[in-house]
């Protein structure tokens, strides 16, 4: 592996213009192996320390910052291992050989037209005894193969779809009764309070998710439950009516047994 | 037998129903048809199809279709000549083989073939998807007045490259 080296002379002569040596790089006018980094780097930061922090115009300093990186990825890169896919060049050739394969190939079966048109004329002036109209009806009868049924079933198909009106019902997986009695439920288990995301967030799936709010609304619209919002975005308390009403009760006994 | 058939007999039929030897076979039909063409009859015994059929000889095609009203016989289109020597030479083939190699949907013509017998479907291709796999019937043969498949000219002798193209061993491969 070569050593990275630089010539005194060199680097004094691109040390304030890095950019360009970039560019010669690019250009593959400078071997980068031939260029030591390091060194670069260096005297770079030699002459900050030197020079005042105020004198330091910090858009160079930048410029030095993105050319030295750019030149520190060029060279890494070279320095990856070598791409073993095909060149640009040798791909491009053989999509156009494909190409032109393709196109020989449809122009073999393109000139076979005349070759068949003209077997096929010959043959329209022969008459053969095998082939009477009857017998060859007859004939397509007999012979119903794979074929015969494949295009059978597809016509049939084919012919029921443009009549068929029917819409197959699935079986309905949730109904809104069972819903009532599951939240009922879990108003017991929750003594009376539930937010609405903990009815709603469970492992539902859409149509179940809708179910239970249409069991929700009917909770509603039957006067058994009630729900309230402390703040805008916050979650919605559903209380079961009842149990507010024996809430209210129970603070009263107890406040008037505190009395 | 070969007047009452109504499909063109094989020696092979014939030997089974007559117990003959295929050579004595052979040489029965070779002799008639050297008699038919010395004493000039308006028929001939023709090869096709894998087999012998009795034949009318083709000067006498214009009164046979002013009998038939023209209902015998009818030309395909190109494209479905086209689409049966793709199948012809590569068969079994795939649609999706056709459809690469004409660069076009081959359904409907698929549909129309399979409707008229040219073509037959094979089998299905052990490849992801199961496509059917089509080759050429009987009828082609009679249509096209071939005796066999291998009567057809080799494609590397029509005037192209004598390699077999890169195209035609994928497909071969793969079917597709």
């Amino acid at each position: 592996m070569k050593k990275d080296y630089l010539v005194n002379e060199t680097i004094e002569h691109y040390i304030n213009s890095v950019q360009e040596l970039f560019s010669k790089v690019k250009n593959d006018e400078i071997d980068p192996n031939k260029i030591c980094l390091l060194d670069i780097i260096e005297k770079y930061i030699e002459h900050m320390v030197d020079s005042r922090p105020n004198s330091v115009d910090l858009d160079i300093a930048a410029d030095f910052l993105v050319s030295i990186s750019n030149l520190i990825l060029w060279k890494s890169n070279i320095m990856l291992p070598m791409n073993r896919e095909q060149p640009e060049e040798e791909i491009e050739e053989i999509t156009n050989f494909s190409e032109e394969d393709y196109w020989a190939e449809y122009k073999k079966y393109h000139s076979l037209i005349d070759l068949f048109e003209d077997k096929e004329k010959k043959q329209q002036a022969i008459f053969l005894t095998c082939l009477d109209p009857k017998i060859e009806k007859d004939e397509k009868f007999q012979r119903n193969d794979f074929s015969d049924l494949i295009l059978a079933i597809e016509s049939i198909l084919s012919r029921k779809s443009d009549t068929d009106n029917t819409i197959n019902l699935k079986k309905r997986e949730y109904n809104i009764l069972e819903k009532i009695n599951d939240i009922e439920r879990q108003f017991e288990k929750s003594s009376g309070k539930i937010s609405f995301q903990n009815i709603i967030s469970r492992n539902y799936s859409r149509i179940e998710i809708i179910v239970t709010f249409l069991a929700l609304l009917e909770l509603i619209c039957q006067g058994k439950v009630y729900y309230s919002q402390s703040q805008n975005f916050e979650d919605i308390i559903f209380y079961r009516k009842d149990d507010k009403k024996l809430a209210t009760k129970r603070k009263q006994l107890k406040a008037n047994g505190k009395e | 037998m070969l007047f009452i058939a109504n499909k063109p007999l094989s020696i092979k039929e014939i030997k089974n129903i007559t117990g003959k030897e295929k050579k004595e076979i052979k040489k029965v039909i070779e002799s008639l048809q050297s008699e038919y063409q010395l004493n000039d009859r308006p028929f001939f015994i023709q090869e096709v199809a894998k087999g012998f059929s009795f034949a009318t000889k083709p000067e006498y095609a214009e009164w046979i279709k002013k009998m038939y009203n023209n209902d015998k016989k009818y030309m395909l289109s190109k494209a479905s000549i086209e689409t049966l020597a793709i199948i012809a030479y590569n068969q079994p083939i795939t649609r999706m083989g056709i459809e690469k190699i004409r660069g076009v949907n081959c359904s409907s013509l698929l549909l129309n073939l399979l409707k008229n017998n040219f073509i037959k479907i094979c089998g299905r291709k052990k490849v992801p998807g199961n496509p059917l796999l089509y080759r050429v019937t009987e009828k082609f043969l009679l249509h096209f007045g071939l005796k066999n498949i291998s009567d057809l000219p080799p494609i590397d002798q029509l005037g192209f490259s004598n390699e077999k193209s890169q195209i035609t061993e994928i497909f071969s491969k793969t079917g597709d």
